[in-house]
């Protein structure tokens, strides 16, 4: 009798929290299995690469040396950087315009990939809100965007990919052309494109986004980059979404439509930086 | 109050799907999730009382939906519909065997498919295509989840004493009559 009293109260407690705690219920699913998604990558940095560093001495020292002829170069961009950024500074006082949002890189290895489901393009960070990240904030990778922060808990942050279907980005083409102007647009995700004429196609396969809303007036030329406009207040402008495949004429022929292949590699995510906007370390 | 071995075994063979079902990801090969967490959540229907089979339904489907982004509910009405149809199955003929079992998840894995896109509203022509697709590749994933969440929940039932070896007519158990 005391056993079936246990399990009432077990099921209507667990329909209570799943009714009424519901934002609580999903942050304490992730933080009961981060520490266990956490330690497998935390192995694989600390004892598996190191261990394959052993076997690999010879490439590792042509790419130490490759490595440290980068650093070299880098230092001197810095350097001009720098300079430029003073004269940004004072320009903008000069013109009284607001300050730049103050954020900070932090970087976040990669701990699940989709989640329980595979509906959604999503991977979840082993960095969450006790380490200055927000909802909204960009993540990127040095080869462009991925995604943005939907959803944080005190250890990990659930990032939606560029590619989801959900995803929307403002953004523009680089250098469209002489005396064209700014071309500017919304990406959409990929995923769930109408056809007419469904392809057999593997669903681990990205189908390109689709930049929406460009004016029908200039054809982009393939292979345009497609780089964040920095209008949607999430992203910084520039940042590099995709390159341009194809553009067409939308049905109602008011506007252009355009399919972009995304610039990042998705399923090859491991580590990722987070734009963090309420603190994180330095860089 | 002795202690319930149906809990820690529920509670442990759900954390440990969800935990596998999180961290496996889709590969080109089998570009779907393996639905651990139902597997166990059909295992426990199968082969425990109501509210065990209640409380485990829930847990599964509550930590799918939260862990997957899906809407609340999605995948517990699935399991209950699910629960209910294991209920009328095995009055006729189901049993919780490892065949039977692995069947049955592969068969929820297709049915659970679509009924998540239908849940999502996905209705274009091309995401229904998708939906088709996803359920196909339900199926080497249903087989895979299914056999090793039988065997495994079935392993953990037998060391933890809930399922006892089966008697035979005179009384002396199977595991018995080779020493």
């Amino acid at each position: 009798m005391k056993q079936t009293k246990l399990w009432v109260w077990l099921l209507v407690l667990s329909f209570g929290a799943l009714v009424f705690w519901r934002s609580g219920f999903c942050d304490f699913s992730r933080e009961a299995l981060y520490p266990y998604e956490n330690a497998l990558g935390w192995f694989e940095r600390t004892f598996w690469l190191r261990a394959q560093a052993v076997f690999s001495r010879a490439r590792q020292a042509s790419r130490n040396a490759m490595l440290e002829r980068d650093v070299a170069r880098l230092q001197l961009v810095a350097g001009e950087a720098e300079a430029l950024e003073a004269e940004v500074v004072r320009l903008r006082a000069l013109l009284d315009f607001s300050p730049p949002v103050p954020c900070r890189w932090l970087a976040a290895p990669v701990i699940s990939r989709g989640g329980t489901s595979e509906v959604w393009q999503r991977v979840r960070l082993a960095k969450g809100s006790l380490h200055g990240v927000r909802k909204g904030d960009p993540v990127v990778v040095p080869e462009g965007v991925a995604g943005r922060v939907i959803d944080v808990s005190p250890h990990t942050s659930e990032v939606m990919l560029v590619t989801d279907p959900n995803s929307r980005v403002s953004c523009e083409l680089e250098v469209p052309g002489e005396g064209v102007g700014v071309v500017r647009g919304i990406l959409y995700g990929g995923g769930s494109i109408p056809s007419a004429d469904p392809k057999l196609s593997l669903l681990y396969v990205v189908d390109p986004l689709r930049l929406r809303y460009l004016t029908r007036e200039f054809e982009p030329a393939p292979r345009t980059r497609v780089v964040t406009s920095g209008l949607g207040q999430t992203f910084p402008k520039g940042l590099t979404v995709g390159y341009l495949l194809e553009s067409r004429l939308e049905p109602n022929g008011l506007s252009r439509e355009a399919s972009v292949m995304p610039a990042v590699d998705m399923a090859g995510l491991d580590e990722v930086f987070i734009l963090a906007t309420g603190g994180g370390h330095a860089p | 109050m002795r202690l319930d071995m149906n809990l820690p075994v529920v509670a442990f063979t759900l954390f440990a799907a969800a935990l596998l079902q999180d961290m496996i990801p889709a590969t080109p090969a089998l570009p779907v999730k393996i639905g651990f967490l139902t597997a166990v959540a059909l295992y426990h229907m199968l082969t425990k009382p109501v509210l065990v089979a209640l409380t485990a339904l829930v847990w599964a489907g509550g930590v799918t939906d939260a862990l997957g982004g899906l809407p609340a509910f999605c995948t517990i009405s699935f399991l209950l519909a699910a629960y209910g149809a294991v209920r009328l199955l095995k009055r006729m003929f189901l049993e919780a065997t490892l065949v039977q079992g692995t069947l049955l998840v592969a068969c929820a894995a297709v049915v659970q498919t679509v009924w998540t896109r239908a849940w999502l509203g996905l209705s274009e022509p091309a995401s229904v295509w998708h939906a088709l697709v996803a359920a196909g590749y339900a199926v080497p994933a249903g087989l895979v989840a299914g056999c090793a969440g039988f065997a495994v929940c079935g392993l953990i039932d037998r060391v933890s004493g809930n399922k006892k070896p089966v008697k035979e007519a005179n009384g002396i158990l199977w595991a018995e009559t080779d020493r």
